[in-house]
């Protein structure tokens, strides 16, 4: 009695039929297969084999569509369309690197750091002597941040004075609102009055857009400093100064009313 | 007469030069520290007629966001 395959299902004989029946056993799995294979008949040089439907063994043969040449040697190289659908290799970036678009293509770049703060005057300079000047500041910050550390004089009541590339005139200072201001200052005020015989304070100057020639120059100063009198209490200074120079920020000098620098480290930052 | 320093660091070339003040620096910080101290009492005697007026204030019971709230 004749059975089947388990997969195709083709007719075949089982072990205990007749010899006699096996003739017709094997026409029958001949057939079965000839019409299974049905589709693998025929093509032309070139074409490939496709299915046709979801149905086994339900082929056709067709063109062979145009295959894309890989244009990758390294690894981590990646492809785009160049000039259309033309295959591309980008090779891999560096470490650190981002994947950009530069005149309508991909590429990768080194992302532009922002909101850094890079110190410029190496370790800080110390506050002594009669002045102190940072000088050939570079233009290549968006904003400058001085930061005063317990600046102290020697002489008591004092204050911390700041002059901008080397202008003796031309400064205002202000809190608050106010109109019609002459620059009739030598100065910007970077502290409050300071205690000689000991230093608690920090004075933060931030000097925007420093580089820029064509608006005169701020500083933003924001200070606190131990009393000059009770050395346990505090003062304070908010004040904004105005330099009428539009010449870009290339020096900054320190110094004392009265007397001298007597302490506290200066550090300039550079900031992006 | 005591000496005075003055001390420049170079941003370009990471150097720092203590040296003293010639005649023409000591004339300049002289006149510096003159136009400051003017600044200075100025800044000061700001601040003790500020004192004195909100001491005035005081003893009349008001304060300075009592003249704002007046708009004054």
């Amino acid at each position: 009695m004749a059975t089947t395959t388990p997969n195709f299902g083709w007719p075949v004989p089982t072990s205990s039929d007749l010899v006699k029946n096996g003739a017709t056993a094997i026409e029958a799995l001949g057939d079965g297969i000839d019409a299974s294979l049905l589709d693998l008949k025929g093509g032309t040089s070139g074409q490939v084999l496709k299915k046709n439907s979801n149905t086994d063994m339900d082929f056709v043969w067709g063109a062979d569509s145009a295959g894309m040449t890989n244009p990758m040697t390294t690894t981590g190289d990646t492809i785009y369309s160049s000039s259309g659908s033309t295959p591309a290799r980008l090779g891999i970036g560096t470490t650190g690197q981002v994947l950009t678009v530069a005149s309508g293509l991909p590429s990768w770049a080194t992302p532009a750091s922002g909101g850094g703060m890079t110190l410029i005057n190496t370790g800080g300079t110390a506050l002594s002597g009669s002045s102190v000047t940072i000088s050939s500041i570079p233009s290549t910050y968006q904003n400058l941040q001085l930061v005063l550390v317990n600046p102290q004089p020697t002489t008591n009541t004092e204050y911390v004075l700041c002059q901008i590339n080397g202008a003796t005139s031309g400064y205002g200072q202000y809190d608050g609102i106010v109109s019609n201001q002459s620059f009739g200052g030598s100065f910007v005020l970077l502290t409050g009055s300071l205690n000689s015989s000991t230093a608690q304070g920090l004075s933060i100057t931030n000097f925007y857009n420093y580089a820029n020639t064509t608006t005169w120059k701020m500083a933003e100063v924001n200070a606190f400093n131990n009393d000059n009198t009770t050395s346990t209490n505090f003062g304070s200074l908010v004040r904004t100064g105005v330099f009428n120079s539009t010449s870009a920020i290339s020096s900054l000098k320190f110094y004392c009313g009265a007397g001298n620098l007597g302490g506290g480290t200066a550090y300039l930052y550079g900031v992006k | 007469m005591t000496k005075l320093f003055k001390t420049i660091y170079n941003c370009e070339t990471d150097e720092t030069i203590v040296r003293e003040l010639n005649d023409q620096e000591l004339a300049e910080h002289e006149s510096l520290q003159l136009a400051a101290a003017q600044r200075k009492a100025e800044i000061e005697a700001k601040a003790t007629a500020q004192m004195a007026a909100q001491a005035k204030l005081a003893a009349l019971g008001l304060t300075a966001d009592d003249l704002k709230a007046l708009g004054l």
